[in-house]
């Protein structure tokens, strides 16, 4: 029945349009379905629930529309029916998944050439094919294994952030999990939430519904209703309504709904690749495409040298074998999630990974004020009436002004009456101050001032029953409810209003003065604006206040208001009284709007404020710094008109709205790149976009911060949209990459730290795992043009790769920053690359050659006090490997089976491979740092180094002495004092990596830094 | 100095007795200078806190102000030179350290001996003729077929003839260990026993028409233990080769065989090996296995072992541990 009403509502509005697209998407996913099941959605089509009447529906499902269903009836129906959330799709089954490892198709081919090889030769060949499986497989599993963790993290995120729905239950408003919804449910929608269930309107006002979700129209679609009986049109799960309020009783749950039958229909859908991921793959095609190019170069080489075409492919594979940096993928999964996780400690919950290293490139923050800049926890500070501005401190005794003028009479039944917020019931023995209330920041503070100044504000609203409501947005500005009066002789209507204090203020033709209305003239004008500049000059939101008596005449008892067409006066008020309040800045705030300066992170104020407020919470939270002017400023400063002020000489500047509509792309660009404190007030959310916009175009990685739904364009506009955790309303929330859950400013700065961490330590951890690839090529290189002995195995290449190295190249990840992290200048996305040249040249040519020279003197120290010399060593390699001759003659004369040399052989691998692990350790000393010197970073600060450390040394030991006596994997023992011959040349690697940080820090900017620093 | 500009140097007035100079690059800072004092100031900022303050004695000044004008040129210089010059230099300092490396660690390896024998506990066996696979094949009709069998033996065998045998080597008291200690002293070179072409007997092919018996379908083939250094095989008592044929076809095939020197003995005065520049004339102790009836056109496998105290033969590994197998045929037509 939702299902065709849906449709059908859709249609009304969008003129078929919804109906079409809908029909599209439904044949689009049930196309490979099979027909019953087209059939069993079309036998829901015949419900039709939006043609019975309030009382049918309720008779239909056991519910009441004004006292809700009660909590066992609603726990009954959980039970039976299940929670209202969407059954996740099935996941990938995760054999499918093995065989897109990543160098599969490298090792089936291996595979195929061993077995191949596998009739004439030896079974070492079998061996290294089934090692090669066996790593693929477990990647395979570690993969499979990381991602199913990822998705519970993500889940998991996704159920702190849960869907709150604001539901009547035993008479009162309670606000539940959405999963918590059942069936006749009485729910209440305003503005920005997500439409929790499929829903049967029964009231609404000026609302909107953004069915995108369902129609992929992004209009929202205006529903306006004459009579809240004829409000017939059901909504769906999913959508969202980014305007106004409605009441609605829930006739579907979870997968009954509209959305939930077509996900349920869509099957998996594939993930998006985040740029960190990007990068990184893009990498690894890199570094592969150069070990197939050096493994075919070699491979001709090899032939050309009349090497067997088998021998050669065999080469090809170690070659390829020794450049792939096997274990990397799974390095960078943990790294990545561990950073999450570290993220998601600071309060920084992030959605998509991605998110991370955007945040950490940010170059321009675009912040809103309330909420994130400031505690969002707004009071009432000042009082403006009877042309006098008193203070009101909720906190003390609050006497302190004049109760008795009429004034404050009508002003007090406006701030009571004009105001949607509520206390969460149940909080009776919590003092007024603290208790929990349903509504934004600033209702929330006219409740509890009037709470504590009149007393039970609840039992007054009850007196005054209200008719109808326009809910605050930001293209009105104000916010409108006409009320019964609770006086019985009094048949008119109140019509109360609050909102912008100019805005107000232009629908009034008279004030009140000591109670009595005057015309509004010039001079009371005078005093009101000067009123207001006074208050908002001190950083304070102000909100005018006006009233009107409808006359009883026009508008008797029985007169049905509707907010959509507006069929009352919304001009001549009489206007009352401002009343100013404060949000006052969060203390971390100046500290962090610092800390992203210096680290070339331009803070951009954008909020809906009055631009004096802005400029005031601006300058108290050093977004305009102390010192800096406004071209305003130097106007006034110099008494000269605005004109004629230098725009050079003004770092700050503070954008209206109204300006900024006036402004061609060229003028903002402008004027985004000349000021380098910025503050748009008045804006608009088309504004806020077009800021965005315009930030991008100056090449810049954009964040935006916003907790509202008129913030959510911005946010998914943005390169990275951050909601706030708690004030944020969902729509804001689903568009954020990121979510604040203390929405504090602050951690936006922590965010942004470990964004640029993960960054340099990735880029440290792909120095780490490049640089080893050089010492594991280079004997493959040399096995093929001097003919030595193979000094290293692939399969010892493996145990390199995955074992040894995995550990400390996961610890890079827990490397702190090095001192200057937040001081320079954001990444820039296309010029700073995750590996760039001079990382690999390092990496390749520098440390990785040394390592090779390091592990090759093992090598040869191992072969020459066994008996064979360096010299006997070149061009051994056909004899040695002859299984025929069992009589090779060593340096001193002896003679050697094949076994003695294979087994001497590997040794020799053994040797190498603990001569590249011991330098590994000093290659995973030096890459925690690019800059500082070691001793500056601290050598022991990263106690995980040391674990990694130790389990290169376990691991090592274990392959040698432990498993020394399989065969299979090609280790042996190893005397004790060859796990020291490379150790001069781990020296020499650090006192080298020590010099060259050195001299990038004595000459920042010479050809050495340039061509040194990666 | 020239080079650098008045922008990086700069004279510090704080510091008008003692020559200053104040580098500012960048958030860094050095600050050099020689005092009259006798001491010199280097003071390395990084951000707002000292790193390192050293006071170094007068005398290093004009050093230390010649380094960083070496240091300032090069590392301030233009690109692709210096990155050559570097490359040079870094490469020659990596090849100079490598041979550095190299050279202590030869310097831990005697000339004449092996520093260690782990893998040599148990010599192997092996056959001559040395064949491709280890199979003596023998076309009786083709003279191709085994005249590089021929050729090689009389290579292999050339220095044992009877006459350079007695030029070089010492006729020793058979049954016991040749021994030539130090004692403290390089005896060197040291002396060898002598093993005779003619202890072959007719595998010898002194004057043989029948080429080892290749031509007439009666092939020898020569069994040589491994050279060990310093190995004392048979552990002070006889020793001798046996051979078999693998499975009981083969024995079968096999026939009968003669085997020289008698009972394939192998003497305990060949041992031990001094190595190849202590011993220069040693010659490796043979056996010699004629092989009188094979069955014809039927691929034989033999196995010959030592039995020696000393020598296991089992091992599972390494299968010519003491033993050596190989194939024969005699082809006939």
């Amino acid at each position: 029945a939702r299902r065709g009403t849906g449709t059908e509502d859709v249609g009304k509005t969008d003129t078929g349009d919804g109906k079409e697209k809908y029909r599209g998407l439904k044949d689009k996913r049930l196309e490979l379905k099979k027909n019953h099941q087209k059939e069993e959605l079309k036998k829901e089509v015949d419900l039709e629930d939006h043609k019975l009447s309030i009382k049918e529906l309720e008779r239909k499902y056991g519910t009441n529309i004004v006292t809700g269903l009660s909590s066992t009836q609603a726990a009954e129906l959980l039970a039976r029916n299940g929670p209202n959330a969407l059954t996740p799709p099935k996941e990938t089954p995760e054999i499918v998944k093995f065989p897109q490892a990543d160098g599969a198709i490298l090792c089936w081919i291996a595979y195929g050439i061993q077995y191949f090889n596998d009739k004439s030769s030896s079974l070492d060949s079998v061996y290294l094919g089934c090692v090669l499986a066996l790593v693929v497989i477990l990647t395979g599993i570690f993969a499979y294994y990381q991602e199913a963790k990822s998705t519970n993290i993500m889940a998991s995120f996704s159920k702190m952030i849960p869907q709150q729905a604001l539901v009547i239950r035993d008479s009162e408003k309670k606000t539940v999990p959405a999963e918590q919804l059942v069936v006749g449910d009485i729910v209440e929608i305003k503005g920005g939430d997500k439409i929790p269930a499929d829903i049967r309107l029964l009231s609404t006002q000026g609302c909107k519904v953004d069915n995108s979700s369902l129609t992929g129209n992004l209009t929202p679609s205006l529903r306006t209703h004459d009579n809240p009986l004829e409000a017939e049109n059901p909504w769906n799960k999913m959508s969202t309504s980014p305007v106004g309020t409605a009441t609605g009783m829930v006739i579907n749950t979870g997968d009954r709904t509209i959305i939930g039958q077509i996900a349920s229909l869509a099957s998996g859908v594939g993930h998006e690749k985040t740029p960190i991921a990007i990068e990184i793959e893009h990498f690894v095609h890199i570094v592969a495409g150069v070990a197939v190019s050096i493994g075919i170069l070699f491979f001709i080489i090899a032939v050309s040298m009349k090497y067997y075409v088998l021998d050669s492919i065999i080469f090809l594979i170690g070659i390829i074998v020794a450049n792939v940096p096997e274990g990397l993928l799974a390095t960078v999964t943990v790294t990545l999630s561990l950073t999450a996780k570290r993220m998601a400690k600071k309060n920084c919950l992030v959605k998509n990974l991605e998110a991370v290293e955007t945040l950490g490139s940010t170059s321009i923050i675009c912040s809103d004020k309330t909420g994130t800049l400031t505690q969002n926890r707004m009071t009432v500070a000042h009082l403006w009436f009877d042309n006098q501005i008193f203070v009101a401190d909720t906190s003390e005794d609050h006497s302190i002004f004049d109760q008795s003028s009429g004034t404050w009479a009508s002003l007090s039944k406006i701030i009571t009456l004009c105001n949607r917020a509520e206390f969460r019931p149940g909080q009776e023995s919590v003092p007024i101050m603290k208790k929990v209330v349903v509504g934004d920041a600033s209702e929330t503070a006219l409740l509890k001032f009037s709470e504590v100044i009149l007393g039970d504000v609840m039992e007054i609203r009850k007196r005054n029953r209200k008719v109808a409501e326009i809910p605050f947005n930001s293209t009105n500005k104000f916010q409108l409810s006409i009320h019964e009066t609770d006086d019985p002789s009094d048949k008119r209507f109140l019509m109360v209003m609050k909102g912008a204090p100019e805005r107000v203020l232009e629908k009034c033709s008279t004030i009140m003065v000591n109670g009595q209305e005057q015309p509004l003239d010039d001079s009371t004008a005078e005093a009101f604006h000067t009123a207001y500049m006074e208050l908002g000059g001190l950083g304070e939101r102000v909100l005018g206040f006006c009233h009107l008596y409808l006359p009883a005449d026009k508008f008797p008892e029985t007169y049905s208001f509707d907010v959509d067409t507006v069929n009352f006066p919304t001009s001549n008020l009489c206007f009352v009284g401002l009343l100013s309040m404060i949000d006052p800045p969060r203390s971390t705030v100046p500290d962090a709007v610092t800390k992203c300066r210096s680290a070339g992170i331009k803070v951009i104020m954008v909020t809906g404020d009055h631009p004096i407020t802005a400029k005031a919470i601006a300058k108290s939270v050093g977004i305009i710094s102390a010192n800096s002017e406004t071209v305003e400023d130097i106007a006034k400063r110099l008494n000269i008109p605005v004109e004629q002020v230098s725009k050079r000489d003004a770092k700050a500047a503070v954008v209206t709205g109204m300006e900024l509509k006036d402004m061609s792309p060229e003028q903002l660009d402008e004027l985004l790149t000349d000021y380098s404190e910025i503050v748009f007030a008045r804006t608009s959310p088309q504004q806020k976009l077009i800021i965005v916009e315009g930030c991008q175009r100056q090449d810049a990685v954009v964040a935006v911060t916003g907790d509202g739904v008129n913030d959510s364009p911005a946010l998914k506009k943005a390169d990275i949209g951050i909601a706030m955790g708690i004030a944020g309303s969902d729509a804001a929330k689903n568009a954020a990459d990121m979510v604040l859950l203390d929405d504090n400013f602050a951690s936006i700065v922590t965010g942004v730290e470990e964004g640029r961490l993960i960054f340099d330590n990735l880029k440290k951890t792909i120095a780490y795992t490049l640089t080893k690839n050089i010492a594991e090529l280079c004997p493959f290189l040399i096995y093929i043009i001097a003919g030595l002995p193979l000094p290293i195995g692939t399969i010892t290449i493996l145990f390199i790769d995955l074992g040894t190295d995995i550990i400390p190249s996961i610890a890079l990840a827990y490397e702190k920053a090095e001192s200057d992290i937040m001081n320079r200048k954001p990444r820039h996305k296309k010029k700073d690359r995750l590996v760039n040249a001079p990382l690999a040249i390092y990496s390749y040519l520098h440390i990785g050659l040394m390592q090779a020279l390091g592990a090759f003197v093992v090598y040869f120290t191992v072969y020459a006090q066994e008996g064979f010399r360096p010299s006997a060593l070149i061009n051994l390699r056909v004899e040695w490997e002859k299984d025929s001759v069992n009589d090779l003659e060593d340096s001193y004369g002896q003679e050697w089976t094949q076994y003695q040399r294979k087994y001497l052989e590997w040794t020799g691998y053994t040797a190498f491979f603990v001569g590249i692990m011991i330098q590994q350790i000093a290659d995973l000393i030096i890459r925690k740092t690019r800059r500082n010197s070691i001793f500056q970073q601290g050598l022991f600060r990263n106690k995980v180094i040391w674990v990694g450390i130790a389990s290169q040394i376990i691991i090592a030991l274990i392959l040698s002495y432990g498993l020394g006596s399989v065969s299979a994997l090609n280790f042996t023992m190893l005397r004790p004092q060859y796990w020291f011959v490379a150790v001069p040349h781990a020296i020499l690697i650090w006192v080298y990596d020590e010099v060259r940080k050195l001299f990038i820090r004595l000459y920042p900017g010479s050809w050495w830094d340039k061509n040194m620093y990666y | 100095m020239q080079r650098l500009g008045p922008s990086l140097w700069t004279w510090d007035s704080s510091w008008q007795q003692a020559p200053a100079t104040s580098l500012p690059l960048g958030v860094q800072k050095i600050l050099l200078g020689s005092a009259f004092t006798s001491k010199i100031k280097v003071v390395l900022n990084q951000g707002p806190k000292k790193e390192i303050l050293v006071l170094l004695p007068l005398g290093v000044s004009s050093l230390l102000n010649l380094w960083v004008q070496l240091q300032g040129c090069l590392f301030l210089g233009t690109f692709p030179a210096f990155i050559l010059l570097f490359y040079l230099v870094f490469y020659g300092f990596l090849t100079a350290m490598f041979t550095l490396t190299m050279w202590v660690m030869l310097q831990t390896v005697s000339d004449h001996t092996p520093k260690y024998q782990d893998r040599l506990a148990t010599p192997g066996l092996m056959i001559r003729p040395k064949t491709e696979n280890l199979d003596v094949i023998v076309n009786v009709s083709d003279t191709e077929s085994w005249d590089q069998h021929v050729q090689k033996l009389n290579k292999f065998l050339e220095p044992y003839n009877d006459s350079i045998q007695a030029q070089k080597n010492d006729v020793c008291r058979p049954g016991r260990y040749y021994e030539q200690p130090d004692n403290g002293v390089l005896n060197y070179p040291k002396r060898a026993c002598q093993f005779n072409r003619t202890q072959l007997g007719d595998c010898s092919g002194i004057g043989d028409p029948t080429h080892y018996g290749y031509s007439t379908g009666q092939p020898c083939v020569f069994i040589k233990m491994n050279r060990v250094i310093n190995f004392y095989a048979g552990a002070n008592q006889s020793m001798n080769v046996t051979c078999v044929g693998k499975r009981d076809e083969d024995a079968e095939n096999l026939g009968s065989f003669v085997m020289f020197p008698a009972n394939g003995n192998i003497d305990l005065m060949y041992f031990p090996y001094y190595g190849k520049k202590f011993h220069v004339n040693y010659t490796q102790p043979l056996v010699a296995v004629k092989f009188l009836n094979v069955t014809p056109n039927v691929e034989v496998n033999v196995e010959c072992r030592i039995n020696a105290a000393n020598i296991a033969t089992d091992d599972e590994r390494d299968k010519f541990a003491g033993r050596v197998a190989f194939k024969l045929r005699i082809n006939k037509t």
